[in-house]
């Protein structure tokens, strides 16, 4: 497996987290550049197989970011989601990759430094396994 | 419909061992309405797999193919046909009847069952799923009320004093 990039997959829904990572864009707000956006319209658009994926073509982490719990704007999206990235943690550690490296984060699309904080802190763990 | 759930990933590559080219067949039928072995963990195993082996430094190349149903030998060679001779072994995911049919078309490539197949039932919500028949080829259901003893009945009694059940034993 080609980890050497330590890219970081951020999967952001539309409604928080892609507009939080705006934000952190307009603020100026300094964050590792090996982190990857993918816009999706909702958390609850991430299956299972994307996070595998992902990590089949080499991320080193992957990060599921949707809405505040009870604020998604599909309803259940970021609930359904935060179910996949269990399941998932538990389908990498069976293949012998830490669980750890696959994180749902909640959101509000003005967080724009918890943004930068969560990229910042996924790079460090994937440090501290090397 | 048949239900049926996934073995582990270790038993699975233990039995995989050696090989390198491999086909992972679906069932398009009962075992993907039990979440055990269609389209979509036909990928999820897949790409397990695949993660697996490249983290032990081996090369493993994957297929993956869904049969609408796999027991019927028409769909098989339909949906397989050109896809088998390229691979050195199968993996199944459908219900031991599926794997049998394939054993059968393919006698030349070995089969093996990634699934462990356990009752007949239905889905009663999501996630569960409730035995229903144990196939027993002598249906009496028409004098049990539409219950079937064979397998809901703890004992399989089918003369049993059946008044429910207290506290995980048997009410008389
Ligand atoms: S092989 Fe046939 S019986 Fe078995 S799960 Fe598929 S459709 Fe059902
Ligand atoms: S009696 Fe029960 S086990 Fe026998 S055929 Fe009927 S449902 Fe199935």
């Amino acid at each position: 497996m080609t980890r050497e990039n330590k890219k970081i997959i951020a999967f952001c829904c539309a409604e928080s987290a892609y507009r939080a990572a705006d934000r952190a864009g307009r603020l100026r707000i300094r964050y590792p550049d090996n982190v990857r956006v993918i816009r999706i319209p909702c958390a609850g658009r991430v299956s299972v197989l994307h996070i595998l994926k992902a990590f089949e073509k080499g991320a080193a982490g992957v990060l599921v970011m949707g809405c505040q719990e009870g604020a998604c704007r599909h309803l259940t999206g970021n609930i359904r989601a935060k179910e996949r990235v269990k399941y998932a943690k538990d389908l990498l550690k069976e293949v012998g990759i830490n669980g750890q490296r696959v994180k749902m984060v909640n959101f509000g699309p003005d967080m724009a430094q918890k943004f930068a904080r969560e990229i910042e802190e996924m790079v460090e763990k994937i440090k501290e396994e090397k | 419909m048949i239900i049926a759930a996934r073995k582990s990933l270790e038993e699975i590559r233990n039995m995989l061992s050696g090989y390198k080219r491999i086909l992972v067949v679906g069932c398009g039928t009962c075992v993907t309405i039990c979440w055990a072995g269609g389209e979509k963990e036909v990928g999820i195993l897949s790409s397990q797999l695949r993660l697996a082996s490249s983290k032990d430094g081996n090369e493993l190349s994957v297929m993956e193919a869904v049969v609408e149903r796999q027991c019927e030998k028409e769909m098989v060679i339909e949906e397989l046909g050109d896809k088998v001779p390229g691979v050195e072994a199968i993996l199944s995911m459908g219900c031991g009847a599926g794997v049998q049919t394939m054993a059968e078309l393919f006698e030349e490539k070995p089969i093996f069952p990634a699934l462990n197949t356990t009752f007949i039932g239905m889905p009663e919500k999501e996630g569960l799923w409730l035995e229903m028949c144990g196939a027993c080829g002598d249906c009496f259901l028409d004098r049990t009320g539409g219950i079937c003893p064979v397998v809901r009945c703890a004992k399989g009694l089918l003369n049993g004093p059946c008044g429910g059940n207290l506290e995980t034993r048997c009410r008389k």
